[in-house]
């Protein structure tokens, strides 16, 4: 709960320095000032969710986890994946894309750069579970953890926004430094400033991700009866960078011999389908209630 | 996966160098830190012996096991030696979690898991080099690994100030991920929202 503050008083922090920027012409760009009046007529156009990125974990010679009749977790998730897509994309409400539509092998940092390309509002991974307590069963939906160097740079905006002169460190994943960093910390305030903008981006990221995991959970126990283990936090690699909000699902646990039976049947896969459907509707709406259109975050 | 072992054991190599100097610079003020003597800590905590009331050479510390519904992870207070140095101390404490809990809660780490190397470094960073049982008993599935790496994770941050983060190491190799998901690539904050508090 006090991460969840923090986020909420970094996202307040965020405003406010957007608007002493002089970065204002990108920010221009953001979804929320250049509505696009598309096919779908004005309402539609201010849709906080357009793009939806869905990922089947594993794929190719990598199976993921393996039920006891021999059956793959790469083709359960591929199956439920195709499913929620086909929903999703009903009617042109989404655009949706998979970074896998058939049995290969894609990397794990590959998938999220698929999402991030497409700038994508939302990226979604399928996967099963599996345990080595045979009785473990239910639902999990994963979020990415703060990482040591989210910590860093976010300690760092904090002391940055008291008036600190510090230079921010590039944060993993950034190598286009602007040159050898000065020690008077005077220039280079709009290289700061991005820096900051993005590390704030990316906890509003988190924060909804959160909400998404929740909703996630919610509907699954709520459309299938799948008991609910919670929404919880860990650094799954095809999380990390993402630039916008990301869940990993573990649908249901295939080391556990009902679940495993179910997962096998078509008819659930539609259904679980369904609930990660009406998670996601769930979300934009209420996206679209509280925060107008569009990440506020701007897009690196 | 071939290529990408080689890549895992360039880079294991070069965090090995990295801990070497490390230990190094650590040596130059304070020689004790450095190798803290097997038989201190085979001493320190006598197997099968339930820890004897508080007394001033020894600490309580909480370690986290699972839950007995397998779902989260849980504590349980034990006692260690009051060891000089902070490695010591962590390896005491990850020593009891591998081997196991001593109430009603499961065992978190995979078994005949063994403990390679333990180093605290300054910036708050501990560096835990265990055996390769740790990596395959977690090939089977997320939620396993998620609570086994937190189970490590959360208990040297909780219990240790000087330790803020775990780096975690395979084998003396610096992998980039367990089970396929996990990225070990980066040390980890503790996770206390995996921690079931009843």
């Amino acid at each position: 709960m006090v991460r969840v503050v923090l986020i909420a008083a970094l996202v307040g922090l965020m405003a406010l320095a957007v608007t002493g920027s002089a970065r204002g012409q990108e920010m221009a760009e953001a979804p929320a000032e250049s509505p696009e009046p598309g096919p779908q007529g004005a309402a539609e156009s201010h849709a906080a969710i357009r793009t939806i990125v869905i990922d089947p974990g594993h794929g190719g010679d990598e199976v993921g986890a393996v039920g006891r009749s021999g059956v793959y977790e790469k083709d359960l998730a591929l199956d439920i994946a195709r499913r929620l897509r086909d929903r999703l994309a009903s009617g042109g409400r989404f655009e949706v894309l998979l970074t896998r539509s058939s049995d290969q092998s894609v990397g794990l940092r590959e998938r999220t750069a698929i999402a991030n390309h497409a700038s994508a509002d939302l990226f979604v991974s399928i996967h099963l579970n599996s345990s080595r307590r045979l009785s473990a069963h239910g639902t999990e939906t994963y979020f990415l953890s703060l990482t040591a160097s989210d910590e860093e740079a976010m300690s760092l905006a904090r002391a940055e926004n008291r008036g600190g002169s510090r230079r921010l460190p590039a944060a993993g994943g950034k190598a286009d430094d602007d040159g050898p960093d000065g020690e008077e910390g005077g220039d280079g305030g709009d290289a700061d400033l991005e820096m900051i903008l993005w590390d704030l981006a990316q906890s509003e990221h988190l924060a909804r991700s959160s909400r998404l995991a929740d909703m996630i959970q919610d509907e699954m126990n709520r459309l299938l009866g799948v008991s609910s283990r919670g929404i919880k936090q860990a650094p799954f690699t095809v999380l990390m960078g993402a630039t916008m909000p990301a869940v990993l699902v573990e649908v249901a646990f295939l080391s556990n011999k009902e679940e495993e039976q179910q997962l096998e049947s078509a008819d659930f896969r539609s259904r679980v389908a369904v609930a990660l459907e009406s998670a996601i509707l769930r979300f934009k709406d209420e996206l679209e209630r509280s925060g107008g259109p569009g990440p506020a975050g701007p897009r690196p | 996966m071939s290529g990408a072992g080689v890549a895992e054991r360039a880079e294991g190599a070069i965090v090995l160098l990295t801990i070497v100097a490390g230990l190094a610079s650590a040596g130059c003020g304070n020689p004790v830190d450095v190798v803290p003597p097997p038989a201190e800590s085979a001493e320190a905590l006598p197997p099968g012996e339930t820890p004897v009331a508080e007394s001033d050479n020894q600490v309580e510390v909480t370690l986290y096991f699972l839950t007995p519904d397998g779902e989260m992870l849980a504590a349980e207070r034990r006692r260690i030696f009051r060891t000089a140095t902070v490695n010591d101390r962590a390896r005491q404490a990850i020593q009891a979690i591998l081997d196991g809990p001593e109430g009603r809660l499961l065992r978190s780490i995979p078994p005949g898991t063994r403990i390679l190397e333990i180093f605290v470094a300054r910036d708050g960073t501990a560096f835990v080099d265990l055996s390769a049982e740790f990596r395959w008993g977690l090939e089977t599935g997320s939620s396993d690994a998620v609570l086994a790496v937190y189970a490590v994770v959360n208990t040297l941050a909780q219990n240790f100030e000087e330790i803020r983060r775990v780096k975690l190491l395979l084998d003396g190799e610096e992998l980039d991920s367990v089970g396929g998901h996990l990225d070990l690539s980066r040390p980890i904050l503790p996770e206390m929202s995996l921690v079931d508090l009843h």
